[in-house]
């Protein structure tokens, strides 16, 4: 569970701010508090509401063998994605999460096939499963996953010192429990987040002039 | 000074049932009106056709303007292979304070090979204290081109009211050939922090979401290129096959007058003309 929570993980989490990077150029998120705010709403209501069920359900249908069932998960999910960017992001994590378990022998080239690694959080569920994670561990790493990446851009781009960075993690990591408690009880038609501030930063940061993050 | 809220006409009850069916295909060139059926409080008028191509321009109706708890509203319109239509409503739709049920709208469209389908029907107005769940889902056959929007304002601004109880449920959904193609969809709580978060509604009263199968995203950006930055949020994106605008504004009619903008560059991008519906202007 470390292993695949760390940031050493070879992905690129930390290539993406997913709308920050523009929620502070736009004055948005202009201090501690305010990145606390974006970080912890998109927690509970993007990774918590579409992230980390999506990740269970991959999980489950990895678990059994139960290849449409991750095929339909990945589509969706890539349906989901609001913009031109976070799709490439998912995609992009995606394929290089599902590179480093072919090469570890964790995983089959054929079960990368098609959607499938274009989703994060579908091959992320694939990559707990191997790694031998149970499901309620799977959504605690890739929420741990999440709020550190999320964190770390904060850190950069606001900017913040590393101790307010380190108060919004011990802050927020705090409401883990509860989310991954909303993620697991969430019915399949209840998945999604409406966020459109969100989605709207997102579109915008496709066009800023100068971009540290490709997020 | 804001006027004050007037109490919706609407008194509880159990809710109503109401269905429309409605297909639209060509004949002798024209797009025409060949099947519509409906039960319950749910009409269309005829036809109109505007246009120099002959597509079909169909207003649907809700004559008692106003959907309260427990109101289920079921629309499906199938636009054959090659026609042109044009769907929108008689005006902004109402979803009333509940006492606890939820009103419901699910509208499915099935667009054939090579048809085009705008699907563009005025705001819903979410009443404080209302509960509504509102589906939209579009079926797409190869050729076929779409432009669809979903607005949406919570609580009236225009007297004040904002959005203190209740809830919205939320879902467009865009298939082609089998496959989703665009899903959004989620739920706004009364009071969360979701409605003055900037990641949220970020204090706007109303929102929008424009898909198209057409429309350079450098073209739609450029329609609202031009909007200041304290009256309204847009966001223009590609999502796959799909354009896709994004709105904040200060009630309905305002969010949807810029994805208006956008649409008649989608018309442009069709080499078919910037025509509204007449109904809107009336």
């Amino acid at each position: 569970m470390l292993q695949l929570s760390s940031a050493s993980l070879p992905v690129g989490g930390f290539t993406y701010s997913r709308g920050l990077e523009a929620a502070v150029e736009l004055g948005w998120v202009t201090d501690a508090g305010s990145a606390r705010a974006w970080i912890g709403g998109l927690l509970h209501e993007c990774a918590g509401r579409l992230d980390a069920p999506l990740v269970l359900r991959a999980h489950d249908a990895f678990s059994r063998g139960d290849v449409a069932a991750v095929a339909r998960w990945a589509a969706f999910d890539q349906a989901c994605r609001e913009t031109d960017e976070l799709r490439r992001e998912s995609s992009a994590m995606g394929r290089a999460l599902g590179r480093w378990l072919v090469e570890l022998g964790l995983a089959a080239p054929s079960e990368l096939a098609g959607e499938v690694r274009e989703s994060y959080v579908v091959t992320f569920g694939l990559a707990a499963h191997r790694l031998g994670l149970d499901a309620d561990a799977a959504v605690s790493a890739y929420l741990w996953s999440w709020l550190e990446s999320g964190v770390t851009a904060a850190v950069k781009l606001v900017p913040l010192g590393q101790t307010d960075g380190q108060r919004i993690t011990l802050a927020l990591g705090a409401e883990l429990e509860e989310v991954a408690g909303v993620a697991r009880a969430l019915a399949d038609d209840d998945l999604g987040a409406l966020v459109p501030g969100f989605a709207i930063a997102s579109a915008q940061h496709e066009t800023l002039h100068t971009r540290l993050f490709r997020s | 000074m804001l006027a004050p809220c007037a109490l919706p006409s609407a008194s509880p009850s159990d809710g109503w049932g109401a269905e429309l069916r409605v297909r639209l295909g060509l004949r002798h060139g024209r797009t025409r009106l060949l099947d519509a059926s409906h039960r319950g409080p749910l009409r269309v008028q005829r036809a109109f056709h505007p246009e120099p191509d002959g597509a079909a321009h169909l207003v649907i109706l809700h004559p008692p303007a106003g959907l309260v708890g427990g109101d289920h509203l079921d629309v499906r319109a199938r636009v054959d292979d090659g026609a042109r239509a044009l769907l929108t409503t008689t005006g902004a739709g109402k979803a009333y304070r509940s006492l606890g049920a939820t009103s419901v709208v699910d509208t499915h469209l099935d667009v054939g090979a090579g048809a085009d389908l705008e699907h563009v029907p005025q705001e819903t107005v979410i009443f404080d204290g209302a509960r509504a769940a509102l589906t939209t889902r579009i079926a797409l056959a190869p050729g076929a081109r779409l432009l669809a929007w979903e607005v949406v304002c919570l609580g009236r601004p225009a007297c004040g009211e904002r959005f203190e109880r209740g809830g919205l449920r939320l879902r467009l959904e865009v298939e082609r050939e089998g496959r989703l193609r665009f899903v959004e969809r989620g739920r706004v709580e009364a009071g969360a922090a979701a409605l003055d978060a900037p990641w949220g509604m970020a204090g706007f009263a109303a929102f929008g979401t424009l898909v198209s199968t057409e429309g350079s995203v450098d073209s739609l950006r450029d329609a609202l290129a031009d909007v200041p930055i304290t009256e309204a949020r847009v966001g223009v994106t590609r999502v796959g096959e799909l354009s896709v605008v994004r709105v904040l504004g200060r009630d309905g009619a305002h969010a949807r007058s810029l994805l208006e903008r956008a649409r008649h560059r989608v018309r442009d991008a069709w080499s078919r003309p910037r025509v509204d519906p007449a109904i809107w202007r009336s």
